[in-house]
């Protein structure tokens, strides 16, 4: 191994990840050193910040703070390994088998294990914000609680469980290549669905194996006694910590054996899978065995032809692509997250569950379409060209390409509405103004996702394709939050007996359905022209 | 007006002047070849005509229809080759021509017959219903000319069209060119092999550095180069200044 090689490795693969998202357009960050730069100032911040406000704070309140500083910082190696699974599956799963075979590090001497470490430590470095702000953090207040000795080693082990993390998506990333290439040679639909099946529990299951909670409960086990965490590798570095706050000092070794032998053996695995799946084979796929052409042309509701083929050309790249298949994993992996905790710790059910379904419902009827309709215009990569050279209206563009985003997220959340119809049953009255409240927010956060995708859309196809930039993603999120918010509102009112208080109970429903129906629609009417704004600039400056 | 019209249309990127005041016509019924050396604004000129790429000034004009202004009727007189095909890779060849089809409001009946007829000529009708990630480079390339040609386009714009094809395919979307012009179709044509220039260009512009160093007939470019009766290939290299290719080889030292 050679560790010029290595370097050199990682940062090419992370300039490659800032720039070329759009010919002609450098992002600040494509610089390593402004990632430092901005690393520093993140730490430097919060740690003063931290140091700043800690004496003022009244001291029984600063003595109940320490059991949660200890938790905190032995909890933040596994948070940080977490961390990276979950940015990785959503942002750096993205590669096309085309452009695999391609690149040059495939074809250039570079031993596997030197192409492992650099990829995660490129990936390590892209998302090195995270470290930097959580030791900020933490770090004056585990000195604060006199626990200065163990904090070299603290981060010390928690940079290596961050690294931990960015293995762990290298060999996701062969695993995902080696079940398009063994289910490909299956032809046909089957083929097809197997597949998205395949990939979508796989990341599912990696998510939930992962699970920070999961991982909690594993460490906490060894309070208990029946001590888990001998078996789950992932804690092993907090248990270095723990162990060493409760000074036993052997046990602290012990791990950092065990540490060290488990990121051997993650290394070499990693390695070992790149060799045999760095690339799935090109296999020829039929989707059917018939030569002749039979030419399809179809209406649907409101689309009309072309909006119909760009909508089910939509929903092809959606199942047929193995780097889309996290966009139908993520919502699956959020839903089981969130009640996860609910079952495991078998609190009563009645109350919580509802509570779980109404975060369930605003997650689903944000992030669903949201996520769908942004990586839209992206996902396109340089067939982006496709749509520039044919004669389609921007009317047309923006119908076909969030039918699939409302459909699907109007089945889950129309889905999740009558589970929680079930559990928690409200009046149907109150049923129907939930309702019209979510059906509103769907098809808003469509329109808003499109339009932050359509002004930042980001087609790289490398192996870190995100179809919408950073910047857009955020705003996205933003605008998102603030209309499910402002939606919700006269139904919060409602529930909170605001408006009984104001008008007399039976009035107030009334006034709730009325005043949802003009938020919503006024949201809507806003976002839909933010929406075809977005889409008939981005069609007016194509630059390819 | 007939035909493809770009009057004096600059495109820059950054400081770099990709094309620099540029006129050209081509008229219908015409192949015009574009030649010039990597990097002298071919691409990036018939990106333009197919409003891909904005020019920062000048006019553009498809048999009537302004590109700039009116970018959507523009389009569908127009088929276009891209320099690489970029198709929609998780779809097959069925598929996306489906797309493409609609999307220029083919009917039906007229896109079964066009499809077969093209893909039957270019020997990929085994192929019509796999993925076309599998797909070859020439392969990929043929699904990319018979997109084009679906609507019988008034103009064709095609950035070196032949690239990966095999000799035969090469032959019958020569003989469909020829045909088309016939039928009185502008085509726009980019290529870095002289020959095929030399054969099947009515016209010819050779490009550099953004500008046009010479336009004209085969004739006219011998004619202006000072060289009667030479190939197309020592006429070229005459006229983009590198005719000294023998001592450049030579002091590589290869
Ligand atoms: N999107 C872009 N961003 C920045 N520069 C560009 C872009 N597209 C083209 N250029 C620049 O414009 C110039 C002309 O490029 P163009 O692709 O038109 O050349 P070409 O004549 O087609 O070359 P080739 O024969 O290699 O295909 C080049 O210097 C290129 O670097
Ligand atoms: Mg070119």
């Amino acid at each position: 191994m050679n560790l010029s090689t290595v370097l050199s490795l990682a940062a090419v693969l992370f300039k490659s990840y800032f720039r070329a998202s759009r010919p002609g357009y450098r992002s600040p960050f494509s610089n390593p050193r402004v990632v430092i730069l901005v690393d520093v100032v993140l730490f430097t911040a919060s740690f003063g910040l931290i140091s700043y406000l800690l004496p003022s704070l009244p001291s029984d309140l600063t003595i109940l703070l320490q059991p949660v500083v200890a938790q905190a910082i032995v909890g933040l190696p596994v948070i940080l390994t977490s961390a990276v699974i979950l940015a990785g599956i959503l942002f750096e799963l993205g590669q096309t088998s085309g452009l695999a075979s391609s690149e040059a590090v495939n074809w250039l001497p570079v031993t596997p294990q030197e192409y492992v470490i650099g990829s995660s430590v490129s990936v390590c470095f892209a998302y090195s914000l995270f470290p930097a702000l959580a030791f900020g953090l933490t770090i004056p207040l585990a000195l604060r609680f006199g626990m200065s000795s163990v904090i070299p080693f603290f981060v010390l082990i928690s940079l290596l469980s961050f690294l931990w993390g960015a293995v762990i998506v290298e060999t996701l990333r062969a695993v995902m290549n080696r079940i398009s290439t063994s289910v490909y040679k299956r032809s046909g639909r089957f083929g097809v669905v197997l597949r998205l099946a395949l990939l979508v529990t796989l990341l599912v299951a990696v998510q939930i194996a992962f699970n920070p909670y999961i991982l909690y409960a594993v460490l906490s086990s060894i309070v208990s006694g029946i001590n888990l965490a001998w078996f789950v590798p992932m804690v092993w570095p907090s248990v270095v910590v723990l162990s060493l706050l409760l000074s036993d000092n052997t046990r602290a070794a012990v791990f950092v054996l065990l540490s060290a032998v488990f990121t051997f053996l993650i290394l070499e695995s990693a390695a070992w899978l790149r060799v045999r799946y760095w690339s799935p084979m090109a296999v020829t796929i039929s989707v059917s065995t018939s030569t002749v052409y039979t030419p399809k042309e179809r209406s649907f509701l409101w689309l009309d032809s072309v909006s119909f083929s760009l909508a089910s050309k939509e929903l092809k790249s959606l199942s047929r692509r193995k780097d889309m298949a996290r966009f139908l994993a993520i919502p699956i992996m959020l839903v089981i997250v969130t009640i996860l905790p609910i079952i495991t710790s078998g609190e009563d059910s009645q109350t919580a569950l509802s509570g779980v379904s109404l975060l369930l419902l605003s997650e689903a009827s944000i992030i669903l379409p949201i996520m769908l309709s942004s990586v839209s215009i992206g996902q396109e990569g340089r067939s982006i060209t496709n749509i520039y050279m044919l004669p389609i209206s921007a009317e047309e563009l923006i119908k076909g390409k969030l039918f699939h985003a409302w459909i699907i997220s109007g089945v889950a959340v129309f889905g999740i509405a009558v589970l929680m119809q079930i559990l928690a049953p409200v009046s149907p009255l109150q049923f129907l103004v939930t309702l019209v409240a979510i059906a509103f927010i769907v098809v808003t956060e469509g329109y808003i996702g499109l339009g932050a995708g359509s002004r930042h859309p980001d087609f790289t196809i490398g192996p870190r394709a995100r179809y919408v930039t950073f910047t857009g993603f955020i705003i996205a999120f933003a605008l998102g939050l603030a209309v499910t918010a402002t939606t919700l509102l006269p139904l919060i009112l409602y529930f909170t007996g605001f408006f009984t208080i104001l008008i007399g109970g039976s009035i107030s429903i009334l006034l709730t359905i009325m005043s949802t129906i003009v938020v919503g629609m006024a949201l809507l009417i806003l976002a839909r022209s933010y929406c075809k704004r977005g889409v008939e600039k981005f069609l007016s400056n194509m630059e390819v | 007006m007939d035909g493809i019209n770009l009057e004096s249309v600059t495109k820059s990127f950054g400081s770099k002047v990709a094309v620099r005041d540029l006129t050209l016509y081509v008229a219908p019924g015409e192949i015009h070849g574009l030649l010039g050396p990597n990097g002298s604004g071919k691409s990036t000129t018939m990106k333009m005509v197919m409003g891909i790429v904005k020019p920062d000034r000048g006019q553009i004009n498809l048999f009537g229809a302004d590109v700039l202004h009116r970018p959507v009727e523009a389009k569908r007189l127009v088929g276009y080759v891209p320099e690489l095909p970029y198709l929609y890779e998780y779809l097959t060849p069925s598929e996306y021509l489906d797309f493409i089809g609609t999307a220029y409001h083919i009917d039906v009946k007229t896109r079964r017959e066009r499809v077969d007829e093209l893909l039957e000529a270019l020997q990929m009708r085994e192929h019509i219903n796999e993925v076309m990630s599998g797909f070859s480079q020439g392969m990929k390339q043929k699904i990319a000319i018979t997109a084009s040609l679906l609507h019988r386009p008034k103009a064709l714009i095609l950035d070196e069209p032949l690239n990966g094809l095999d000799p035969r395919s090469v032959r019958i979307v020569k003989d469909i060119l020829q045909r088309l012009t016939g039928e009185g179709v502008a085509v726009l044509f980019s290529t870095h092999v002289l020959e095929i220039a030399e054969a099947m260009c009515h016209k010819i512009t050779i490009m550099s550095e953004g500008t046009i160093l010479a336009e004209g007939t085969m004739q006219e470019l011998r004619s202006k180069a000072g060289m009667p009766g030479s190939t197309l290939e020592d006429t070229f290299l005459k006229l983009t200044g590198s005719e000294d290719t023998e001592k450049i080889v030579e002091a590589l030292k290869l």
